[in-house]
């Protein structure tokens, strides 16, 4: 097994030089740099209501959908969902919505308060569909609202935001582990590219610690929306509150395995928007406890 | 083995400034790596292979029933019940899955997941990769009823040789029990947690234990020293016994390559050693592999000469 190409290791990651060796092993890749990214600030909005779950961790819908309400109008500087909603698709668009499947997955509450919003705005029913699953879904659709749950990943580090394509890949299994700095590939493929209107990440009930399955003793109660029209922007403070986490849980720093390659790549290599926490702007909403953006 | 010196509680990976911050810090103290290659002699004499037992568990426990027949999973069709969670399975020896749905009125179900595995190294594998969560001694040897409070006239742990005694065999929290007991590594998770459920599933604990032995621990996990060098000690609550290069790098990632060419005829442990009096700051990270032979460690270290990267130090015993 001789190991010619390039090693992305640990130094690479804790140094910070993620971006050139990823880029180096990826010369030649087709939808490098396809995506591209307008200069500026990111911003991402963070609402949250201690309302949102009960004790037993059920969601309250009416809560919810106000979450969603303020999420959008802030997210866009609309004074209306509607006109929030109608500033991101438009209503001929097919709307793929792609919420996570396994491992901690996101709410069918969260799945239906944005599938009624989007009704209540204008956007036939029959326009709005499950996106979730194999290259055939985004195909089919002109638009997608990415919903994604706010969860580690024991082979991608994090896998909220730029795991949320991988079966459109059809090879899942190509971004694991080391190669989850790949995951950003996904997001420039012709048939998704462009199509990502609005990330909006559950973060009602995360998962910090990397599974492979759910342990309870890692889920809390953060009863949260995050979302942003840049992907990498959201994922990277989607990283930060994991990151908050865990270290609170531990008293010291507990550092992701395998790191969360995938966020830094899809900015300095794919282009997909920034992970500079110098770029973000993070707009917060609701209840400040525990917030873990400090 | 490997040993990898850094201050830990300097390492985040939260923001690109702090990666930065970081790396600087490690390249002032000088990485260190240091890879001792353990061979063994004994080719297919490893792994704790038991007798295995099969647990009965009860139909009914509490207010929760099960289906009469398990789901059966595979290795061929592990993807297709877990998702991508399935190759932790595959970096051990698996051999199958049952899965029984505990189900009831009114109540979250309770999921019990039995992986039998080809050795109990495996087995015990499996329960190291999470120390966390509170030790529970299950009795060996009583009909638990549905309901019961925990009992432990005969603790798991008694049954077990001196060597493994204080390495807990059963860990519970927040409707989570996990368990290794003879091939068996077990899951059984309420979904939601109760005083009733945690009742539950502590007896359907028994009921899995019951009829189980106690093996030893892993042969490769009796040669850490408790402490090394004399003022280095073992963090025994991050010890874990793998086999695979994902599984190492879910622990601690190494690099992008199988820098140490494992697979499922090779074993490792790997755990942290803290200086004393450092309150945590000061911590060597060392890894012990075991091969099947001379030519496969040979293969390995040159495998890992090759794939190291500018400033890292290897320094390699073969040892047989």
């Amino acid at each position: 097994m001789p190991h010619k190409r390039k090693s992305l290791t640990r130094r690479d990651f804790l140094r910070g030089t993620l971006g050139a060796t990823v880029g180096t092993s990826l010369i030649g890749t087709k939808w490098l740099r396809a995506g591209g990214k307008a200069a500026g600030s990111s911003l991402v909005t963070v609402v949250r209501d201690k309302g949102a779950m009960d004790a037993s961790n059920n969601v309250n819908p009416e809560v919810l959908k106000t979450m969603l309400d303020q999420t959008l109008i802030m997210l866009t500087g609309k004074k209306t969902t509607k006109d929030a909603w109608l500033s991101l698709v438009k209503p001929e668009d097919t709307i793929g919505l792609v919420p996570t499947p396994h491992l901690n997955p996101t709410h069918q509450e969260v799945v239906d308060a944005v599938k009624s919003s989007l009704i209540n705005a204008g956007i036939p029913e029959d326009k709005i569909l499950n996106a979730q699953g194999g290259p055939d879904k985004p195909e089919a659709c002109t638009a997608l609202i990415a919903l994604p749950a706010l969860k580690a990943h024991w082979l991608t580090g994090i896998g909220t935001v730029m795991k949320i394509y991988i079966l459109y890949s059809g090879k899942p299994s190509n971004y694991h582990d080391e190669s989850n700095s790949k995951l950003g590939e996904i997001w420039n493929l012709p048939f998704v590219k462009g199509k990502t209107r609005l990330v909006l990440v559950d973060a009602l009930h995360p998962l910090c610690d990397k599974g492979p399955q759910v342990n309870p003793r890692y889920k809390w109660a953060y009863n949260g929306l995050i979302a942003g029209t840049d992907p990498v922007a959201v994922d990277t403070v989607c990283l930060r509150i994991i990151t908050e986490k865990r270290k609170e849980i531990r008293g010291e720093p507990w550092p992701l395995s395998p790191p969360p390659l995938c966020v830094e790549a899809a900015d300095k290599v794919y282009g997909l928007g920034t992970s500079n926490w110098d770029k973000i702007k993070v707009e917060l909403s609701g209840w400040k406890e525990g917030l873990l953006l400090g | 083995m490997a040993l990898n010196r850094e201050r830990d509680s300097r390492s985040s990976n939260n923001t690109l400034k702090n990666i930065s911050t970081q790396s600087r810090l490690i390249f002032v103290l000088g990485p260190c790596l240091l890879f001792f290659l353990f061979i063994s002699t004994m080719p297919g004499k490893t792994g704790g292979k038991m007798q295995e037992s099969k647990p009965t568990l009860p139909k009914t426990v509490g207010v929760w029933t099960r289906p009469d027949s398990p789901q059966l999973v595979t290795a061929k069709n592990i993807f297709d019940y877990m998702d991508g969670a399935g190759e932790l399975y595959i970096g051990y020896r698996l051999d199958h899955l049952e899965s029984y749905e505990y189900k009831t009125q009114n109540q979250n179900n309770i999921l019990v997941e039995l992986y039998f595995m080809k050795t109990s190294d495996d087995a015990f594998g499996l329960l190291s990769l999470d120390w966390e969560g509170e030790p529970v001694e299950l009795a060996g040897e009583t009909e638990q009823m549905a309901g019961e409070p925990v009992r432990s006239n005969k603790s798991l742990q008694s049954k077990a040789t001196a060597e493994s005694s204080s390495w807990p065999r059963a860990l519970y929290g927040e409707g989570l029990l996990r368990l290794w007991s003879d091939t068996i590594y077990a899951r059984i998770m309420a979904s939601q947690e109760t005083p009733e459920s945690k009742e539950a599933v502590l007896a359907l604990g028994r009921s899995i234990i019951k009829d189980c032995g106690s093996p030893h621990l892993p042969k490769l996990l009796q040669k850490l020293p408790d402490s090394f060098p004399e003022d280095w000690v073992l963090g025994k609550d991050r010890t874990s016994y793998f086999r695979s290069h994902l599984v190492l790098n879910s622990i601690y990632y190494l690099g992008q390559e199988n820098m140490l060419d494992l697979d499922l005829n090779s074993e490792a442990v790997t755990s942290p050693y803290e200086k004393k009096d450092s309150d945590g700051k000061k911590r060597i990270h060392f890894l012990l592999v075991k091969y099947p032979d001379y030519k496969r460690a040979r293969q390995a270290l040159r495998i890992c000469f090759l794939s190291r990267t500018a400033g890292w130090v290897i320094k390699s015993r073969i040892i047989q």
